[in-house]
């Protein structure tokens, strides 16, 4: 019995020493920074988990303060974190948390929409092709069906579709763009995932230019422009153009679109929001 | 045994990490970047010497006149872990360029088994007051040429080709493994 009292009592008063003197040294020396680092540090989820390559949260914060690192350099906040560090280190605007921005694809020329000018049977890589002849496809500005793009997709987000095109998960998609820089004819943009209206085609040519050989690409019959409310849809030379900050995602236009160039992306905003889901979490057609 | 032979007994024969296998986790985690594993082996090195000496004090001073010696292992951890604590405080008010180069390791270290194991095997070992200081420095020593060593070969084996099912983690501890082999050569030496 006195053996436990002993032990019990030592340790307890070791611990009470111990809690105390750290008290009187906290109270001598307090801690006297309170400036970017540890706003930023405030926000990461303090795990130390080293996931983003530095030695801890602390660490991390450090590199951000400096401006040497992303919003996205923590790979365990995922996007609230990403949309958190954005207004903090001046990307975003503060208030809204910024749209993920996700890759649109723009051209919707499949292999039945668009057929093929004949067989290629080069290097299976659209810049190879775009390189020698100009791949197999009929048009010259759209998709080459090669998928670079999706080889190059780091998490899979991209995948081939069955008519040949690129078709995106947006639920996988970090927002990289890795598969914009490596398409050797820019059709792909990454685009904010809450402009859903958008125009998927790239093609300069003439209404019958485009006719010749795809049946889904912007003909420039200037429908839309008529049909929008908001005079958000311009023309550029023969392809349609969307103001983003104009557009009300009302849709008209994408109803009158004889070739349905003018698409609803990423699912429809509107029925993802009477569904109650997120912006991110949500898979869409691309 | 001298002060000297202790010294180099510890880093070389008695290295914590190849021959104890000791602070294993800091080992690994910290020795991907030759920067981030020097910083490493500084704060190590702080907190192994204070908390050999402390541990030396609290073990002749508390535990040994209560009769508490069995409540070693608790005793150490709370008092290696609160000293660190303050010593972190004072290092931010004395000096914050120093405390930002270690801060980030101090905390992760705390009573980690290295630190908590050169404390126990100097009272094991019944060492004097300066025998189990030089003991302390020299296991941080040892873990600091250990985690600087590894982090060279860490930073090759990122440009090297592995086979996919050895590829990250898995070729990483081979690699140990064969360090620590090279570190059991140390064994043959007899140190007076």
């Amino acid at each position: 019995m006195e053996e436990m009292l002993t032990a019990t009592g030592g340790l307890f008063v070791l611990g009470l020493l111990l809690g105390a003197g750290l008290e009187l040294v906290n109270r001598r020396f307090p801690v006297r920074k309170e400036g970017k680092v540890d706003r930023f540090r405030a926000l990461l989820p303090g795990v130390n988990c080293g996931a983003c390559g530095t030695a801890g949260c602390d660490a991390l914060a450090a590199v951000l303060a400096r401006g040497e690192a992303g919003p996205r350099a923590c790979p365990v906040g995922g996007e609230e974190l990403a949309g958190k560090l954005a207004v903090m280190l001046g990307i975003a605007p503060a208030g809204e948390a910024a749209a993920p921005l996700l890759p649109v694809v723009r051209c919707r020329g499949g292999r039945v929409a668009s057929p093929a000018r004949g067989i290629y049977r080069g290097i299976g890589d659209c810049r190879a092709a775009v390189g020698t002849g100009g791949g197999g496809t009929a048009c010259v500005h759209g998709c080459l069906r090669l998928g670079t793009c999706w080889e190059a997709c780091p998490t899979g987000a991209l995948r081939g579709g069955g008519d040949g095109l690129p078709v995106l998960q947006a639920a996988a998609c970090t927002g990289c763009g890795i598969c914009a820089r490596v398409c050797p004819r820019n059709l792909i943009a990454m685009h904010p995932a809450d402009k859903t209206v958008q125009v998927r085609c790239l093609s300069p040519a003439t209404g019958a230019g485009v006719r010749a050989v795809c049946s889904a690409g912007c003909t420039g019959c200037r429908r839309c422009e008529k049909v929008c409310p908001v005079g958000a849809v311009g023309m550029t030379g023969f392809l349609a153009a969307i103001d983003d900050a104009r557009c009300r995602l009302c849709g008209a236009c994408v109803e009158v679109c004889p070739t349905g160039a003018v698409v609803r992306a990423f699912g429809c905003a509107a029925e993802r929001e009477r569904a109650g889901l997120s912006l991110t979490n949500q898979g869409g057609e691309a | 045994m001298g002060l000297a032979s202790l010294f180099f007994a510890g880093v070389l024969i008695d290295n914590f990490v190849f021959s104890r296998f000791l602070g294993l986790c800091p080992f690994l985690g910290v020795s991907r970047r030759l920067e981030a594993a020097i910083g490493m082996g500084m704060a190590v090195t702080f907190v192994m010497t204070v908390s050999s000496g402390t541990a030396w004090v609290a073990e002749h001073y508390f535990l040994a006149p209560f009769g508490l010696t069995y409540l070693r292992t608790i005793a150490y951890i709370i008092i290696i872990a609160s000293l660190v604590q303050g010593a972190e405080m004072v290092l931010g008010w004395v000096s914050p360029v120093l405390q930002a180069s270690l801060g980030t390791y101090l905390p992760l270290i705390t009573t980690n088994c290295a630190v908590l194991g050169v404390a126990l095997l100097n009272a094991q070992a019944g060492y004097g007051f300066w025998q189990s200081v030089v003991h302390g420095v020299a296991g941080a020593v040892g873990f600091g040429l250990a985690l600087f060593l590894f982090a060279g070969v860490r930073e090759r084996l990122e440009l090297a080709d592995v086979p996919p099912a050895l590829a990250g983690m898995p070729v990483v501890f081979l690699a140990a493994g064969l360090a620590s082999l090279a570190f059991l050569g140390f064994q043959g030496w007899a140190v007076h």
